[in-house]
């Protein structure tokens, strides 16, 4: 009973973050077709400037991890703007030059605070006991926290005339050119909202696991495999596979050992792409 | 992401440029079989196998991605693949690198048909996505199962590749000039012309009764079996095998060399590789801010020459050209 109860709160605080850092990957793809390497070096970024505010400069919670996200956010816009502006159209581009900006990253964080870890307290203390289950605050936070931004993005999207911008473009350029959407304001602001998604998580991680130079690779490996299954462009369905994987993830970590969890990813990629190419809730894929 | 102008000027210049492209790779075999004459410290020995084992897995990288626009990001997974079963061969069958070069090679080859026919029947990132998962895969599986793989220590005490450091610079070089050569008048034949095809439109490709899949998927054969047996050599070379070999720093790497170089020219990245390992090598003294410096040249590249160094110099030529002649 008290593994069930393990997997299902494990579960859920994964497959929240997995959900928070594929939004914001899955939303830039769908809206301008761009796969963005450097998702996870926002993610990075993230963490570092949580770390720098708090740890640091001894700054407030709330004022650093607000400060932080922001300061991703502007990122975003900055290399949308500079760097993946010039050739959006061109695929292989986009993917090479986030790349090498997410190498970039890497290295700046390298020589500004080390190849080691950096630890950041909890932001809550303390812990809530279900059953026999113990849940530190910091990880309720950091699900509650996901789940809030992930609704946020969702009533954004879905009744803000801004919000609707957005979908127009993903849905038809033309259309939405016509009806006097400015595309490349959409792009930059999709860009600007998909990288605070990604700082979130960072900020939200940095307690949980350490910041160090080469964790931008790990949530774009779980981002890359949440897209596929889910679907490239839906939402709906990095929210579904996010989830899925994350409980998928536990139950083998706990019942079969910690080593294997991500040999379920692989599984899971291959069956979505002989089963299933357009993911679970995809649309038709070409 | 082609070159289609150096296509352009070999249809208009026809036979003569390409005695002299012969003759320019004729020459480029002869300055590498000659350089230990020159070169002969064991570190300048060494330091060219190791731009001998970049150019393998650089020109191999872009036979798919350069030519055909698929991007690649798990060329490490064929590399380490190779690289850690070619060892795993040695260490407990006694196999000889005369046999886990060619096993290596056909085991990447392997690995890269089923990856392929995953995923290159699919538009869109799945195969950028999926080679970069596999990649992610292997190297985690190499960590966990360390009682077989050695963990983080990777597999020491493999068999030498030849004798001495000459000896690995001759094999290495052979093979290395073997690959470029090969890959250079593959991607020059009616196959390269059908990948380059692909490339600029796929759709249309089909309609003009290409079986567009196919093509990619024994280019990404070719290319991994390639990437393989560059892995198995590695490997014999430093005696030692690790986990670095899988990692995706080194599928980073390989693809730096060919986009900086230029990608789809197979020439491009036999520059891109020589010029990283040897900027790498010398910016060495930098210490910390090495790989800082690196990066941030990658990035201007990219976003001042997206067709790499090789077209700048060749546009360079052109207009030096155009001047002199009024």
């Amino acid at each position: 009973m008290s593994t069930l109860l393990d997997i299902l709160v494990l579960g859920t605080l994964w497959g929240s973050l997995y959900t928070l850092i594929s939004v914001g990957f899955t939303l830039i793809f769908g809206v301008a077709g761009i796969i963005n390497l450097a998702h996870g070096a926002f993610y990075m970024l993230g963490a570092y400037l949580g770390y720098t505010f708090m740890s640091l400069l001894g700054i407030h919670v709330v004022l650093s991890a607000a400060m932080a996200i922001v300061g991703t956010s502007l990122a975003g816009a900055v290399v949308e703007r500079l760097f993946i502006k010039p050739m959006r159209q061109n695929h292989a581009y986009v993917l090479l030059i986030t790349l090498a900006l997410a190498l970039l990253f890497q290295e700046i964080m390298y020589v500004f605070f080390g190849p080691h870890g950096k630890a950041v307290q909890d932001f809550l203390t303390g812990e809530l006991l279900l059953g026999n289950v113990r849940v530190t605050y910091q990880k309720l936070l950091t699900m509650v926290v996901s789940w809030i931004s992930v609704a946020a993005l969702w009533v954004f999207i879905k009744t803000t005339r801004t919000g609707k911008s957005i979908s127009a473009v993903a849905q038809n350029l033309d259309a939405a050119v016509l009806v006097g959407i400015q595309p490349e304001k959409v792009y930059l602001l999709t860009m600007g909202i998909s990288a605070a998604l990604a700082g979130t998580a960072g900020v939200l991680i940095a307690p949980i696991l350490e910041a160090v130079p080469g964790m931008w690779a790990f949530p774009l490996f779980k981002a890359f495999a949440v897209v596929i299954i889910g679907g490239l462009g839906s939402l709906e369905g990095a929210i579904l596979s996010a989830m899925l994987l994350g409980y998928a993830e536990t139950l083998v970590s706990r019942l079969v050992s910690a080593n294997y969890p991500d040999m379920v990813y692989l599984v899971a990629i291959i069956l979505i792409l002989v089963l299933r190419p357009r993911g679970l809730m995809g649309r038709r894929a070409q | 992401m082609g070159s289609p102008c150096l296509q352009e000027v070999e249809l208009f210049f026809g036979r003569g440029v390409i005695i002299r492209r012969l003759a320019s790779l004729g020459g480029f075999g002869l300055l590498v079989m000659l350089a230990p004459l020159v070169l002969d410290e064991i570190y300048h020995l060494e330091l060219l196998f190791l731009c001998h084992y970049y150019v393998m897995l650089a020109c191999s990288w872009d036979l798919l991605t350069g030519f055909t626009g698929n991007v690649n990001f798990g060329h490490a997974f064929f590399i380490g693949g190779a690289g850690f079963a070619g060892a795993l061969l040695n260490k407990h069958l006694g196999f000889g690198p005369w046999l886990t070069l060619p096993a290596g090679a056909v085991l990447a080859a392997f690995c890269g048909l089923i990856v392929g026919s995953f995923t290159l029947r699919l538009r869109g990132p799945y195969f950028a996505a999926v080679t970069f998962c596999f990649a992610a895969l292997l190297y985690k599986w190499i960590m966990i199962r360390h009682e077989i793989f050695g963990g983080e220590e990777g597999l020491s005490g493999l068999d030498w590749l030849t004798p001495s450091p000459l000896g690995n610079y001759y094999l290495s070089a052979l093979l290395m000039l073997g690959s470029v050569a090969g890959l250079y008048f593959l991607s020059r034949s009616s196959f390269g012309l059908a990948l380059r095809s692909i490339g600029q439109n796929e759709s249309t490709s089909q309609g003009s009764g290409i079986d567009t899949t196919r093509y990619k998927i024994i280019a990404f054969v070719i290319s991994a079996s390639i990437a393989g047996l560059a892995g198995a050599m590695y490997g014999h070379a430093q005696m030692h095998v690790g986990p670095e070999m899988a990692h995706d720093s080194l599928s980073s790497l390989v693809l730096m060399m060919a986009v900086v170089g230029g990608m789809g020219s197979i020439i491009g990245p036999v520059i891109g590789a020589y010029l990283l390992t040897l900027v790498n090598e010398s910016l060495r003294f930098m210490g910390e801010l090495r790989l800082l410096i690196y990066s941030a040249a990658v990035v201007v590249v990219i976003l001042f020459a997206p067709k790499g160094l090789l077209d700048l110099f060749l546009r360079a030529g052109e207009r030096l050209r155009g001047l002199r002649q009024g």
